[in-house]
């Protein structure tokens, strides 16, 4: 581990390889990418860390938060189902909660409010439906086990009856530096928890556990260990080394009542502090140098791939060379035409596929879920336990609902993805076979004569920024194997990447906008169903139940296939424009290819020679970039402590009025109009 | 913030966040370049309003730009969107169109005569300038002459030519103002 010195010696020389890679970024005129390592710098700079708390729903989180921050009533547990809102957490000297939620007119509002407020917002009891429009709690304060720069994200659990819950989730994990997952001791992991991680895991390589409820469990440890085995296949790891950190926040927050030290000790929290603690201490460091130097790792091949490309052109060696490369971009060139004029081919392969997928998902699964859901209903109905708490059922009910959706949802996704992919190995098979079957190379003698560059003083960079472009969907074509395949593969590409990021948002989007609208409103319907049975007797209640529920199952069951139905038409759409896209985008970078290239092999050697020195140069800065940040992984990778964000507030206004200069004064009264 | 200081601005961190948040991901194309921000206040908020429009690079440099093809709205106090357009369901503009997929310009314009260096550093001043001046609406303060001409003048070296017209279609004042309709 190293010391908060060599942790500062090691920001400040990634912050000076920022700069300079921001400043070579700008001289290859990649202007997003020097944006976007601004950005990385300013966030280093204020070493910021995001500690984002999930789980299913149901697993104590905001009864954990309470506890740890010893805020007992700061988040409202026990309550049915809480609203989509996220709240952050974060050190202030003096406590201030926003709220922001969506106005009348649909555009978002702040508003200043109190700590007893919260509960107004955020459950589902005091805000049905999320009648007022809550979408996000920002409290800070003077919470005294949080650093300053840290901040604490609670989300609204996965898994429930809300999809929209589950989405906001992952779109904060995106942004997590550190995860705390929560999980409890009264039952092992489910497969979604497993599946919930796998996900996370995907987008944060730091993952901490906490198991919380161990005091209504006589023993956890059977379920730790479960959890261990489960954890060690989907991380990879041995399961020694996984560790889970078990809590009771319902005994910590008795003892802050009681002053009891038994229920401290009994709650583990003691333990659970300082082990949370000291691995975000020590990540801390780790985390924020590891987001650094990986950003500019991807920063420096962004940069330097292009530039490899292109200088691979001037080291092929023959004039016959050329003309086979040549030849294999016109003949790619035809491929790709052909392609895009015998669409009617794979658009016939996608009608069947879509089909079939509106069988599989739409129909069979859709039955499957149905009936699980309806026999799962009944089992609870035959319990002669559960029948006593009708409103225990429900849950039961909602829950089981939840879940058919969220697979419905998962299994539609992946297999939109599968399809996708499908038609673009496919196309590439197509486009590859053309041009790999007549590639024949001999090489001879270098002779770089014919091969030449454009003027360097504007070229180069129009070049290179060409060069960028194409690289981006290179695919090696190891089947070429000399460096006219490599560079005839890295400018035809493939067609995978245009399409799947795109898609794959869409999808969930969709679902989310229809599906959770239905079931929120089944929920209520079973809820408010349950409330009105008064019976005693347990046979009146099962025939009740089944009168309430049956027809709100079938209901819902009916709004999911229809809102099926839409995303599978809209998803092929969609699968047919990012192929279309993909196809006329591949075409126009490779008849810009080809026309550089023409260009390029009618330039003189000693413009050639001095290009190709221009590329080399540059090569050699990004690999001494690339070394330095070598340097500062092997030494300053961990830290103990982190110093506080010591970025005070920068006033970077210079006067925007300069009173009494102007007799008419400008109040920007011309940012009221709308134009449009 | 100076212009060679190496950091973002608000509104440029708020514009590049734009295309990677679930929103842009979702309906913002890959290929889309962020156009100047427009700033609007309704009532007590104020508003960023984000033209896209679709850029082609062309491999003798530059590229060809197409006309604006959505609009997303963010509120500056928290940079969340609050409205998202496509012009391709409707659009607003008051003169004649081009065939579509035609192309209404190139990047950079001929005309404007500026190095990739110095067309940057005017970009990073004229976004932190966009800061000063979102929050002096927010304020509801005065804005001195000196400082309005300065921001005109950068706004009026780097709008793109052929997207000028669009501009002053989404935010006729705003264009007004700071850079002045030539007369004929």
């Amino acid at each position: 581990m190293v010391s908060r010195t060599e942790y500062s010696a090691g920001k400040s020389r990634l912050e000076k390889l920022l700069l300079t890679t921001i400043d070579l970024a700008r001289e290859l005129d990649n202007t997003d990418l020097a944006e976007q390592l601004a950005t990385a710098q300013v966030q280093l700079s204020r070493e910021e860390l995001r500690l984002v708390v999930c789980g299913e729903f149901k697993r104590g989180k905001s009864s954990l938060i309470n506890a740890l921050l010893e805020q007992p009533n700061l988040f409202p547990v026990d309550v049915d189902i809480t609203t989509s809102v996220v709240t952050t957490i974060s050190y202030a000297e003096q406590e201030k909660v926003h709220l922001v939620r969506s106005s009348s007119d649909g555009n978002p509002e702040t508003l200043l409010i109190t700590r007893p407020e919260i509960p107004d917002f955020v459950t589902e009891s005091a805000n049905p439906k999320n009648h007022r429009r809550a979408l996000q709690v920002s409290i800070k304060g003077p919470f005294d086990s949080l650093s300053p720069g840290l901040m604490v994200v609670d989300t609204p659990g996965v898994g429930g009856i809300n999809i929209e819950h589950s989405a906001i989730t992952y779109s904060h994990i995106g942004g997590a530096d550190v995860v705390l997952f929560v999980c409890q001791a009264n039952q092992p992991m489910s497969s979604q928890e497993i599946l919930f991680i796998e996900r996370i895991k995907e987008n944060c390589k730091h993952i901490l556990f906490a198991m919380t409820k161990i005091d209504q469990v006589s023993d956890f440890e059977a379920v730790l260990e479960s959890n261990r085995q489960k954890l060690s296949i989907v991380l990879d790891q041995p399961a020694s080394d996984i560790d889970i950190l078990p809590v009771s926040s319902s005994l910590k927050l008795a003892h802050l009542k009681s002053g009891l030290q038994i229920d401290l000790e009994e709650s583990n929290f003691p333990e659970f502090e300082e082990r949370l603690w000291r691995e975000l201490r020590n990540r801390r460091g780790t985390v924020l140098l590891e987001r650094g130097v990986g950003r500019l790792r991807e920063a420096i091949e962004e940069l330097a791939s292009p530039v490899r490309v292109e200088l691979s052109a001037y080291e092929v060696s023959t004039q016959q060379e050329l003309n086979e490369i040549e030849k294999q971009l016109d003949d790619s060139m035809a491929a790709l035409k052909e392609v895009q004029a015998n669409e009617g081919q794979w658009k016939r392969e996608l009608t069947a596929e879509i089909n079939e997928l509106r069988t599989q998902v739409g129909t069979a699964l859709l039955m499957r879920q149905r009936l699980r859901v309806k026999s799962n209903f009944q089992s609870y109905l035959d319990d002669d336990n559960l029948i006593k708490t009708p409103q225990t059922i429900g849950s039961h009910v909602v829950g089981d609902l939840g879940l058919a959706v969220q697979l419905i949802n998962d299994e539609i996704d992946s297999r939109g993805r599968a399809i996708q992919k499908r038609l673009i190995d496919t196309l590439d098979a197509q486009i590859e076979s053309n041009y790999t079957t007549r590639l024949s190379v001999s090489v001879e003698s270098p002779d770089l004569s014919h091969v030449a560059t454009m003027q360097k003083s504007d070229g180069i960079y129009r070049k290179l920024d060409y060069g960028r472009r194409v690289s981006i969907h290179s695919i090696g074509s190891a089947s070429l194997g000399a460096a006219a395949g490599g560079l005839v593969g890295a400018i035809l590409g493939s067609f995978i990447m245009p399409g799947l990021g795109t898609l794959a948002g869409f999808q969930q989007g969709l679902m989310i906008g229809g599906g959770g609208g239905s079931l929120f409103g089944s929920a209520f319907g079973i809820r408010r169903g349950i409330d009105d049975i008064s019976t005693e007797d347990d046979q009146l209640r099962r025939q009740e139940l089944r009168t309430q529920l049956d027809p709100l199952i079938e209901e819902t069951f009916v709004d999911i296939q229809a809102q099926l139905s839409t995303t599978i038409s809209v998803l092929s759409d969609q699968i047919v424009d990012d192929l279309q896209s993909a196809v006329q985008a591949k075409i126009e970078s490779l008849g810009a290819s080809i026309e550089t290239f023409r260009e390029a092999r009618k330039r003189t050697k000693v413009e050639s020679q001095e290009h190709a020195r221009a590329l080399r140069e540059i090569l050699g800065r990004t690999e001494g970039i690339s070394q330095e940040l070598d340097r500062i992984e092997r030494q300053s990778v961990t830290t103990q402590t982190m110093p506080h964000s010591s970025i005070a507030t920068e006033l970077l206004k210079k006067p925007i009025a300069s009173g009494g200069v102007d007799n008419d004064l400008d109040y920007g009264d011309w940012a009221e109009e709308d134009g449009f | 913030m100076t212009a060679t200081d190496g950091r973002v601005s608000r509104t440029e961190a708020m514009m590049q966040q734009i295309k990677r948040s679930p929103l842009g991901q979702q309906v913002i194309p890959l290929e889309a370049a962020i156009g100047w921000p427009v700033p609007l206040r309704k009532g007590d908020q104020v508003y960023v309003r984000v033209p896209f429009f679709t850029k082609r690079d062309n491999p003798a440099g530059g590229a060809e730009i197409y006309p604006p093809s959505a609009l997303v709205t963010l509120r500056w106090a928290t940079a969340i969107p609050v409205e998202y357009v496509s012009f391709s369901f409707s659009t607003p503009w008051t003169f004649d169109q081009p065939e579509p997929g035609t192309p209404i310009g190139r990047f950079p314009h001929p005309a404007v005569e500026v190095t990739a260096r110095e067309y940057l550093a005017m970009r990073h001043e004229l976004l932190s300038m966009y800061d000063e001046l979102l929050d002096t609406l927010v304020e509801r303060g005065p804005i001195s002459g000196e400082w309005a001409s300065r921001f005109g003048d950068l706004l009026g070296k780097v709008v793109e030519p052929s997207l000028e017209p669009y501009y002053r279609d989404l935010a006729p004042r705003f264009f007004d103002r700071f850079i002045p309709r030539k007369t004929s």
